[in-house]
Protein backbone atom coordinates (compact mmCIF):
# COMPACT_ATOMS: atom_id res chain seq x y z
CA UNK A 1 0.00 0.00 0.00
CA UNK A 2 2.85 2.38 0.88
CA UNK A 3 4.78 1.33 -1.68
CA UNK A 4 1.87 2.15 -4.40
CA UNK A 5 1.35 5.68 -2.46
CA UNK A 6 5.02 6.47 -2.95
CA UNK A 7 5.03 5.20 -6.87
CA UNK A 8 1.85 7.55 -7.41
CA UNK A 9 3.22 10.62 -5.52
CA UNK A 10 6.44 10.30 -7.42
CA UNK A 11 4.79 10.05 -10.79
CA UNK A 12 2.56 13.12 -9.35
CA UNK A 13 5.86 15.22 -8.81
CA UNK A 14 7.07 14.38 -12.14
CA UNK A 15 4.40 15.02 -14.15
CA UNK A 16 3.99 18.48 -11.98
CA UNK A 17 7.54 19.42 -13.43
CA UNK A 18 6.84 18.14 -16.87
CA UNK A 19 4.04 20.57 -16.63
CA UNK A 20 5.88 23.13 -15.61
CA UNK A 21 8.44 22.73 -17.82
CA UNK A 22 6.16 22.68 -20.80
CA UNK A 23 5.00 26.55 -19.98
CA UNK A 24 8.49 27.70 -19.60
CA UNK A 25 9.60 26.53 -22.97
CA UNK A 26 6.92 27.90 -24.87
CA UNK A 27 7.45 31.21 -23.18
CA UNK A 28 10.28 31.22 -24.61
CA UNK A 29 9.92 34.45 -27.62
CA UNK A 30 9.17 36.33 -24.17
CA UNK A 31 12.19 38.65 -23.96
CA UNK A 32 14.61 37.81 -21.50
CA UNK A 33 14.95 41.14 -19.92
CA UNK A 34 11.28 40.81 -19.31
CA UNK A 35 11.89 37.68 -17.41
CA UNK A 36 14.64 38.92 -15.55
CA UNK A 37 12.66 41.62 -14.13
CA UNK A 38 9.71 39.18 -13.75
CA UNK A 39 12.22 36.78 -11.89
CA UNK A 40 13.74 39.14 -9.06
CA UNK A 41 17.17 37.86 -10.26
CA UNK A 42 20.08 37.75 -12.95
CA UNK A 43 21.22 34.19 -13.70
CA UNK A 44 24.99 34.32 -14.80
CA UNK A 45 26.69 31.40 -15.86
CA UNK A 46 30.54 31.74 -14.51
CA UNK A 47 33.71 29.56 -14.74
CA UNK A 48 35.69 29.15 -11.55
CA UNK A 49 38.13 27.45 -12.20
CA UNK A 50 39.82 30.16 -14.57
CA UNK A 51 41.82 33.16 -12.33
CA UNK A 52 41.78 35.75 -12.63
CA UNK A 53 38.80 35.68 -14.47
CA UNK A 54 36.73 33.32 -12.36
CA UNK A 55 37.71 31.57 -9.57
CA UNK A 56 36.83 30.76 -5.72
CA UNK A 57 39.05 33.22 -3.34
CA UNK A 58 40.49 32.61 0.17
CA UNK A 59 36.62 32.80 1.68
CA UNK A 60 35.87 30.27 -1.09
CA UNK A 61 33.62 32.57 -2.74
CA UNK A 62 33.42 34.03 -6.32
CA UNK A 63 35.57 36.34 -7.30
CA UNK A 64 37.32 37.84 -10.23
CA UNK A 65 37.25 40.38 -13.18
CA UNK A 66 34.09 38.39 -15.20
CA UNK A 67 32.75 38.32 -11.95
CA UNK A 68 32.51 41.92 -11.42
CA UNK A 69 31.58 42.50 -14.53
CA UNK A 70 28.64 40.65 -14.48
CA UNK A 71 27.29 42.22 -10.75
CA UNK A 72 27.59 45.38 -12.86
CA UNK A 73 25.55 44.21 -15.24
CA UNK A 74 22.62 43.25 -12.47
CA UNK A 75 23.64 46.84 -10.82
CA UNK A 76 22.40 47.66 -13.95
CA UNK A 77 19.23 45.60 -14.31
CA UNK A 78 18.67 46.50 -10.76
CA UNK A 79 18.22 42.71 -9.52
CA UNK A 80 20.30 40.58 -7.62
CA UNK A 81 23.08 38.33 -9.07
CA UNK A 82 22.79 34.68 -8.85
CA UNK A 83 25.94 33.02 -9.85
CA UNK A 84 25.87 29.45 -11.81
CA UNK A 85 28.85 27.71 -12.12
CA UNK A 86 29.26 26.30 -15.33
CA UNK A 87 31.79 24.43 -17.44
CA UNK A 88 32.97 23.97 -21.11
CA UNK A 89 30.29 21.14 -21.66
CA UNK A 90 27.45 22.58 -19.78
CA UNK A 91 27.30 26.53 -20.74
CA UNK A 92 25.66 26.02 -24.38
CA UNK A 93 23.22 23.91 -22.95
CA UNK A 94 22.28 26.06 -20.06
CA UNK A 95 22.28 29.05 -21.59
CA UNK A 96 20.37 27.95 -24.43
CA UNK A 97 17.81 25.77 -22.15
CA UNK A 98 16.99 29.35 -20.53
CA UNK A 99 18.82 28.09 -17.07
CA UNK A 100 20.77 31.16 -17.49
CA UNK A 101 20.63 34.59 -18.93
CA UNK A 102 24.34 35.23 -20.23
CA UNK A 103 27.12 33.56 -19.61
CA UNK A 104 30.52 35.53 -19.23
CA UNK A 105 33.25 32.44 -19.13
CA UNK A 106 36.48 34.16 -20.49
CA UNK A 107 35.33 33.00 -23.99
CA UNK A 108 36.73 34.72 -26.44
CA UNK A 109 34.47 35.48 -29.45
CA UNK A 110 34.73 33.84 -33.22
CA UNK A 111 32.62 33.76 -35.93
CA UNK A 112 32.17 29.68 -35.61
CA UNK A 113 30.68 30.17 -31.91
CA UNK A 114 29.16 33.10 -33.14
CA UNK A 115 26.89 30.67 -35.22
CA UNK A 116 25.66 29.07 -31.92
CA UNK A 117 25.04 31.70 -29.03
CA UNK A 118 25.56 35.71 -29.31
CA UNK A 119 28.51 37.77 -28.14
CA UNK A 120 28.32 41.09 -26.24
CA UNK A 121 31.11 44.05 -27.58
CA UNK A 122 34.28 42.66 -26.62
CA UNK A 123 34.98 43.48 -22.91
CA UNK A 124 38.49 42.02 -22.43
CA UNK A 125 40.95 41.52 -24.99
CA UNK A 126 43.73 39.04 -24.47
CA UNK A 127 46.92 37.64 -26.16
CA UNK A 128 48.21 34.35 -25.80
CA UNK A 129 52.02 34.13 -24.58
CA UNK A 130 54.28 31.45 -23.33
CA UNK A 131 55.18 30.79 -19.86
CA UNK A 132 58.60 28.69 -19.20
CA UNK A 133 60.88 27.67 -16.69
CA UNK A 134 63.74 29.63 -15.82
CA UNK A 135 66.12 28.17 -16.59
CA UNK A 136 64.68 26.70 -20.43
CA UNK A 137 66.07 27.57 -23.57
CA UNK A 138 63.06 28.43 -25.34
CA UNK A 139 62.88 32.31 -25.96
CA UNK A 140 59.46 32.39 -28.00
CA UNK A 141 57.11 30.26 -30.27
CA UNK A 142 59.89 29.63 -32.84
CA UNK A 143 61.78 27.10 -30.24
CA UNK A 144 59.02 25.24 -29.72
CA UNK A 145 60.17 22.35 -32.78
CA UNK A 146 59.27 19.03 -31.11
CA UNK A 147 59.08 20.87 -27.55
CA UNK A 148 55.66 19.56 -25.68
CA UNK A 149 53.28 22.55 -24.64
CA UNK A 150 50.50 22.88 -22.49
CA UNK A 151 47.16 24.15 -23.01
CA UNK A 152 43.26 24.50 -21.99
CA UNK A 153 41.73 22.19 -24.07
CA UNK A 154 38.74 23.08 -26.76
CA UNK A 155 40.04 26.87 -26.35
CA UNK A 156 40.66 28.77 -29.50
CA UNK A 157 44.30 28.90 -27.61
CA UNK A 158 44.52 25.22 -28.56
CA UNK A 159 43.93 26.55 -32.20
CA UNK A 160 46.59 29.14 -32.30
CA UNK A 161 49.18 27.32 -30.89
CA UNK A 162 48.74 24.53 -33.05
CA UNK A 163 49.22 27.37 -35.85
CA UNK A 164 51.92 29.75 -34.54
CA UNK A 165 54.34 26.29 -34.05
CA UNK A 166 52.94 23.48 -36.00
CA UNK A 167 55.95 21.29 -35.20
CA UNK A 168 55.23 21.66 -31.49
CA UNK A 169 53.39 18.84 -29.76
CA UNK A 170 50.56 20.35 -28.29
CA UNK A 171 49.02 18.63 -24.83
CA UNK A 172 45.56 19.96 -24.23
CA UNK A 173 44.22 19.87 -20.53
CA UNK A 174 40.83 19.93 -19.04
CA UNK A 175 42.01 23.38 -17.39
CA UNK A 176 44.94 25.67 -16.57
CA UNK A 177 45.46 24.07 -13.34
CA UNK A 178 46.06 20.80 -14.85
CA UNK A 179 47.93 22.11 -17.69
CA UNK A 180 50.24 24.13 -14.95
CA UNK A 181 50.55 21.20 -12.60
CA UNK A 182 52.01 19.64 -16.13
CA UNK A 183 54.55 22.29 -16.42
CA UNK A 184 55.78 22.23 -12.95
CA UNK A 185 55.91 18.26 -12.73
CA UNK A 186 58.10 18.83 -16.49
CA UNK A 187 55.63 16.58 -18.36
CA UNK A 188 55.74 19.88 -20.72
CA UNK A 189 58.14 22.19 -21.96
CA UNK A 190 56.05 24.88 -21.46
CA UNK A 191 52.46 26.57 -20.66
CA UNK A 192 50.53 28.17 -23.62
CA UNK A 193 47.83 31.10 -22.51
CA UNK A 194 46.63 34.09 -21.88
CA UNK A 195 48.77 36.47 -20.90
CA UNK A 196 47.18 38.28 -17.78
CA UNK A 197 46.60 34.25 -16.25
CA UNK A 198 50.09 33.28 -17.03
CA UNK A 199 51.08 36.04 -14.85
CA UNK A 200 49.07 34.86 -12.10
CA UNK A 201 50.61 31.34 -12.43
CA UNK A 202 53.84 33.28 -12.45
CA UNK A 203 53.54 35.31 -9.45
CA UNK A 204 52.40 32.18 -7.49
CA UNK A 205 55.89 30.44 -8.40
CA UNK A 206 59.30 32.73 -9.38
CA UNK A 207 60.64 29.39 -10.99
CA UNK A 208 59.12 30.96 -14.72
CA UNK A 209 59.29 33.35 -16.98
CA UNK A 210 57.08 34.71 -19.99
CA UNK A 211 58.98 34.76 -23.16
CA UNK A 212 58.42 35.92 -26.51
CA UNK A 213 55.79 38.28 -28.36
CA UNK A 214 52.27 37.76 -27.73
CA UNK A 215 51.00 35.84 -30.76
CA UNK A 216 47.65 36.19 -30.73
CA UNK A 217 44.34 38.63 -29.95
CA UNK A 218 41.73 37.45 -27.79
CA UNK A 219 38.61 39.30 -27.98
CA UNK A 220 36.35 38.30 -24.88
CA UNK A 221 32.65 38.69 -25.55
CA UNK A 222 29.59 37.86 -22.74
CA UNK A 223 27.79 35.17 -23.95
CA UNK A 224 23.99 35.65 -24.55
CA UNK A 225 21.11 33.50 -26.52
CA UNK A 226 20.56 34.32 -30.04
CA UNK A 227 18.39 36.52 -30.89
CA UNK A 228 18.22 38.19 -27.80
CA UNK A 229 18.94 41.78 -28.60
CA UNK A 230 17.14 43.57 -25.66
CA UNK A 231 19.58 41.90 -23.33
CA UNK A 232 22.82 42.30 -25.74
CA UNK A 233 22.08 45.94 -25.94
CA UNK A 234 21.64 46.54 -22.06
CA UNK A 235 25.06 44.31 -21.56
CA UNK A 236 26.92 46.48 -24.39
CA UNK A 237 25.75 50.10 -22.16
CA UNK A 238 27.01 48.17 -19.11
CA UNK A 239 30.30 47.41 -20.88
CA UNK A 240 30.56 50.87 -22.36
CA UNK A 241 29.93 52.89 -19.24
CA UNK A 242 32.33 50.97 -17.08
CA UNK A 243 35.04 52.25 -19.85
CA UNK A 244 34.00 55.99 -19.77
CA UNK A 245 33.29 56.06 -16.19
CA UNK A 246 36.98 54.95 -15.62
CA UNK A 247 35.71 51.51 -13.47
CA UNK A 248 37.08 49.66 -15.93
CA UNK A 249 40.53 50.81 -15.04
CA UNK A 250 39.95 49.93 -11.82
CA UNK A 251 38.35 47.13 -12.23
CA UNK A 252 41.22 45.74 -14.81
CA UNK A 253 43.90 46.93 -12.34
CA UNK A 254 42.64 45.18 -9.87
CA UNK A 255 42.55 41.97 -11.50
CA UNK A 256 45.07 42.30 -13.74
CA UNK A 257 47.79 44.49 -11.92
CA UNK A 258 48.03 46.82 -15.04
CA UNK A 259 46.45 49.32 -17.04
CA UNK A 260 44.40 48.58 -19.84
CA UNK A 261 45.54 48.08 -23.24
CA UNK A 262 43.20 47.92 -25.84
CA UNK A 263 40.14 50.67 -25.30
CA UNK A 264 36.39 49.76 -25.28
CA UNK A 265 34.79 50.69 -28.21
CA UNK A 266 32.01 53.66 -26.91
CA UNK A 267 28.84 54.45 -28.98
CA UNK A 268 27.78 58.29 -28.70
CA UNK B 1 14.39 25.38 -26.20
CA UNK B 2 15.49 28.37 -28.85
CA UNK B 3 18.02 25.79 -30.40
CA UNK B 4 19.00 25.03 -34.36
CA UNK B 5 20.21 22.10 -34.63
CA UNK B 6 23.70 21.94 -37.08
CA UNK B 7 25.55 19.19 -38.03
CA UNK B 8 27.94 20.55 -40.25
CA UNK B 9 30.93 21.66 -38.10
CA UNK B 10 30.70 17.63 -36.58
CA UNK B 11 31.16 16.43 -40.36
CA UNK B 12 34.09 19.49 -40.78
CA UNK B 13 35.81 17.50 -37.30
CA UNK B 14 35.25 14.21 -38.66
CA UNK B 15 39.00 13.20 -38.87
CA UNK B 16 39.26 14.19 -35.28
CA UNK B 17 36.41 12.20 -34.27
CA UNK B 18 37.81 9.09 -35.86
CA UNK B 19 41.08 9.58 -34.51
CA UNK B 20 39.22 9.98 -31.15
CA UNK B 21 37.42 6.48 -31.94
CA UNK B 22 40.45 4.72 -33.22
CA UNK B 23 42.14 5.67 -29.83
CA UNK B 24 39.04 4.77 -28.15
CA UNK B 25 39.44 0.87 -29.72
CA UNK B 26 43.32 0.49 -28.93
CA UNK B 27 42.83 1.84 -25.44
CA UNK B 28 40.22 -0.34 -24.63
CA UNK B 29 41.45 -3.65 -26.23
CA UNK B 30 44.54 -3.19 -24.67
CA UNK B 31 42.87 -2.36 -21.65
CA UNK B 32 40.55 -5.94 -22.50
CA UNK B 33 42.96 -7.99 -22.70
CA UNK B 34 45.56 -6.78 -19.39
CA UNK B 35 42.74 -7.40 -17.44
CA UNK B 36 41.62 -10.39 -18.78
CA UNK B 37 45.68 -11.74 -17.90
CA UNK B 38 44.96 -10.02 -14.77
CA UNK B 39 41.61 -11.33 -14.08
CA UNK B 40 42.12 -15.44 -14.81
CA UNK B 41 45.65 -14.91 -12.35
CA UNK B 42 43.89 -13.04 -9.82
CA UNK B 43 40.57 -15.09 -10.27
CA UNK B 44 42.82 -18.28 -10.27
CA UNK B 45 44.90 -17.35 -7.12
CA UNK B 46 40.82 -16.29 -5.44
CA UNK B 47 39.52 -20.06 -5.59
CA UNK B 48 42.82 -21.70 -4.95
CA UNK B 49 42.63 -23.52 -1.40
CA UNK B 50 45.94 -22.46 -0.55
CA UNK B 51 44.94 -19.42 2.32
CA UNK B 52 47.44 -17.10 1.53
CA UNK B 53 47.13 -16.82 -2.11
CA UNK B 54 43.88 -16.35 -1.86
CA UNK B 55 44.31 -13.64 0.82
CA UNK B 56 46.49 -12.21 -1.29
CA UNK B 57 43.94 -12.09 -3.90
CA UNK B 58 41.51 -10.90 -2.27
CA UNK B 59 43.62 -7.88 -1.50
CA UNK B 60 44.18 -7.06 -4.60
CA UNK B 61 40.49 -7.00 -5.83
CA UNK B 62 39.20 -4.88 -2.64
CA UNK B 63 42.36 -2.43 -2.82
CA UNK B 64 41.73 -1.88 -7.14
CA UNK B 65 37.71 -2.01 -6.93
CA UNK B 66 37.12 0.30 -3.78
CA UNK B 67 39.07 3.28 -5.29
CA UNK B 68 37.51 5.55 -8.26
CA UNK B 69 39.02 4.93 -11.59
CA UNK B 70 39.37 8.36 -12.12
CA UNK B 71 41.58 8.23 -9.07
CA UNK B 72 43.74 5.43 -10.68
CA UNK B 73 44.06 7.67 -13.66
CA UNK B 74 45.93 10.53 -11.81
CA UNK B 75 47.75 8.05 -9.87
CA UNK B 76 49.72 7.20 -12.81
CA UNK B 77 49.98 10.02 -14.93
CA UNK B 78 50.30 12.29 -12.21
CA UNK B 79 51.18 10.79 -9.08
CA UNK B 80 54.17 8.49 -10.55
CA UNK B 81 54.90 12.04 -12.94
CA UNK B 82 58.49 11.41 -12.40
CA UNK B 83 58.21 7.95 -14.25
CA UNK B 84 57.46 9.84 -17.60
CA UNK B 85 55.08 7.64 -18.18
CA UNK B 86 53.31 8.37 -21.37
CA UNK B 87 49.16 9.10 -20.86
CA UNK B 88 48.70 6.39 -23.40
CA UNK B 89 50.26 4.10 -20.78
CA UNK B 90 49.23 5.37 -17.68
CA UNK B 91 45.29 4.83 -19.04
CA UNK B 92 45.87 1.52 -20.09
CA UNK B 93 47.37 0.58 -17.11
CA UNK B 94 44.67 2.05 -14.61
CA UNK B 95 41.97 0.50 -16.50
CA UNK B 96 43.91 -3.23 -16.62
CA UNK B 97 44.46 -3.13 -13.10
CA UNK B 98 40.66 -1.32 -11.85
CA UNK B 99 38.90 -3.76 -14.24
CA UNK B 100 41.21 -6.77 -14.03
CA UNK B 101 39.24 -6.74 -10.17
CA UNK B 102 36.41 -7.50 -11.45
CA UNK B 103 37.43 -9.84 -13.83
CA UNK B 104 39.07 -11.52 -11.40
CA UNK B 105 35.80 -11.73 -9.25
CA UNK B 106 33.93 -13.14 -12.32
CA UNK B 107 36.27 -15.44 -13.10
CA UNK B 108 36.88 -16.99 -9.18
CA UNK B 109 32.67 -17.22 -8.96
CA UNK B 110 33.18 -19.30 -12.76
CA UNK B 111 35.38 -21.37 -11.46
CA UNK B 112 33.31 -21.73 -8.32
CA UNK B 113 30.68 -23.10 -10.32
CA UNK B 114 32.17 -25.90 -12.63
CA UNK B 115 31.19 -28.77 -10.10
CA UNK B 116 34.29 -30.17 -8.03
CA UNK B 117 33.41 -33.70 -9.70
CA UNK B 118 35.20 -31.96 -12.96
CA UNK B 119 38.30 -31.76 -11.02
CA UNK B 120 38.26 -34.83 -9.47
CA UNK B 121 37.87 -36.68 -12.25
CA UNK B 122 40.89 -35.10 -14.94
CA UNK B 123 43.54 -35.76 -12.07
CA UNK B 124 41.72 -39.28 -12.11
CA UNK B 125 42.25 -39.99 -15.69
CA UNK B 126 46.27 -39.15 -15.26
CA UNK B 127 46.07 -34.55 -16.40
CA UNK B 128 47.76 -32.66 -14.18
CA UNK B 129 46.44 -29.78 -12.39
CA UNK B 130 47.58 -27.24 -14.70
CA UNK B 131 46.03 -29.24 -17.44
CA UNK B 132 42.54 -29.62 -15.84
CA UNK B 133 42.50 -26.20 -15.22
CA UNK B 134 43.58 -25.59 -19.41
CA UNK B 135 41.39 -28.17 -20.47
CA UNK B 136 38.92 -29.13 -18.15
CA UNK B 137 38.29 -26.29 -15.60
CA UNK B 138 38.69 -22.84 -17.97
CA UNK B 139 36.67 -23.65 -20.50
CA UNK B 140 33.24 -24.65 -18.91
CA UNK B 141 34.01 -21.77 -16.58
CA UNK B 142 34.43 -19.36 -19.59
CA UNK B 143 30.81 -20.96 -21.02
CA UNK B 144 29.79 -19.50 -17.21
CA UNK B 145 30.80 -16.15 -17.12
CA UNK B 146 30.70 -14.83 -20.61
CA UNK B 147 27.71 -12.79 -20.06
CA UNK B 148 28.98 -11.35 -16.81
CA UNK B 149 31.89 -10.39 -19.00
CA UNK B 150 30.50 -9.12 -21.56
CA UNK B 151 29.01 -6.68 -18.91
CA UNK B 152 32.38 -5.66 -17.58
CA UNK B 153 33.58 -5.21 -21.06
CA UNK B 154 31.16 -2.93 -21.96
CA UNK B 155 32.04 -1.08 -18.48
CA UNK B 156 35.81 -0.88 -19.63
CA UNK B 157 34.87 1.37 -23.02
CA UNK B 158 32.66 3.62 -21.20
CA UNK B 159 35.34 3.60 -18.50
CA UNK B 160 38.12 4.77 -21.29
CA UNK B 161 36.13 7.77 -21.45
CA UNK B 162 38.06 8.58 -18.56
CA UNK B 163 41.48 8.56 -20.03
CA UNK B 164 40.29 11.96 -21.41
CA UNK B 165 41.29 13.42 -18.19
CA UNK B 166 44.87 12.76 -18.42
CA UNK B 167 45.21 13.76 -22.12
CA UNK B 168 44.54 10.42 -23.91
CA UNK B 169 43.37 11.96 -26.99
CA UNK B 170 40.40 9.25 -27.08
CA UNK B 171 36.73 10.01 -28.55
CA UNK B 172 35.31 11.61 -25.19
CA UNK B 173 38.95 14.30 -25.59
CA UNK B 174 38.04 15.18 -29.11
CA UNK B 175 34.56 15.63 -28.67
CA UNK B 176 35.66 18.02 -26.25
CA UNK B 177 38.10 20.16 -27.80
CA UNK B 178 35.73 20.04 -30.81
CA UNK B 179 32.88 21.61 -28.50
CA UNK B 180 35.11 24.43 -27.57
CA UNK B 181 36.04 25.51 -31.14
CA UNK B 182 32.27 25.02 -32.50
CA UNK B 183 30.20 25.56 -29.08
CA UNK B 184 28.18 22.85 -30.61
CA UNK B 185 27.76 21.02 -27.52
CA UNK B 186 24.62 18.91 -27.91
CA UNK B 187 25.92 17.76 -31.47
CA UNK B 188 29.22 16.42 -30.52
CA UNK B 189 28.18 14.09 -27.53
CA UNK B 190 25.00 13.07 -29.67
CA UNK B 191 27.56 12.00 -32.10
CA UNK B 192 29.86 10.22 -29.76
CA UNK B 193 27.16 8.61 -27.78
CA UNK B 194 25.88 7.00 -30.35
CA UNK B 195 29.45 5.80 -31.30
CA UNK B 196 30.15 4.80 -27.73
CA UNK B 197 26.64 2.75 -28.09
CA UNK B 198 27.85 1.08 -31.63
CA UNK B 199 30.68 -0.04 -30.23
CA UNK B 200 29.60 -1.41 -26.59
CA UNK B 201 26.97 -3.11 -28.42
CA UNK B 202 29.45 -4.61 -31.27
CA UNK B 203 31.67 -5.89 -28.25
CA UNK B 204 28.76 -7.19 -26.40
CA UNK B 205 27.06 -9.24 -29.27
CA UNK B 206 30.16 -10.50 -30.34
CA UNK B 207 31.07 -11.70 -27.20
CA UNK B 208 27.88 -13.75 -27.50
CA UNK B 209 28.13 -15.14 -30.55
CA UNK B 210 31.26 -17.42 -29.86
CA UNK B 211 30.00 -20.78 -29.43
CA UNK B 212 28.18 -21.99 -26.42
CA UNK B 213 28.09 -18.71 -25.26
CA UNK B 214 24.47 -18.71 -25.53
CA UNK B 215 23.05 -21.97 -23.82
CA UNK B 216 25.64 -22.04 -20.56
CA UNK B 217 23.01 -22.70 -18.50
CA UNK B 218 21.16 -25.30 -20.14
CA UNK B 219 24.39 -27.43 -20.08
CA UNK B 220 23.25 -29.12 -17.30
CA UNK B 221 26.62 -29.51 -15.70
CA UNK B 222 26.41 -32.12 -12.80
CA UNK B 223 28.16 -34.10 -10.44
CA UNK B 224 27.34 -36.86 -11.32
Amino acid sequence: MFATLRVLSVLAAVSALAATAIPAAAQAPQGTLAKIKERGKLLAGVKLDTPPFGFLDDKNEPAGFDIDIVRKIAERLKVPVELVKVTSPTRIPLLVSGNVDLVAASMTHTRERDKVIDFSITYYTGGQSLLVPQASAIGGVKDLGGKQVAVQQGTTLEKNIAAAAPSAKVVAFRDYNAAWLALVQGRVDALTGSLNVLQGFMKEDPKYKIVGDMFSIEPFGIGIRQNDSELRDEVNAVIQDLWTSGEYATLYRKWFNAEPTVPIETWP
Amino acid sequence: MQYTFDWAPIWTNRELILDGLLDTIALSSLGLTLALVIGTLVGTAGSAKARLLRAAAGTYVEGMRNIPLLVHMYFWYAGLAFLRLPPFACAVAALALYSGAYVAEIVRSGIGAVPGGQWHAALAVGLTPRQAFLFVIYPQALRIILPSLAGIFSQLVKDSSLASVITVAELTYQATAIEGQTFRTFEIYITISLLYLALVSVITYGLLLLPGARDAAAQGLSDA
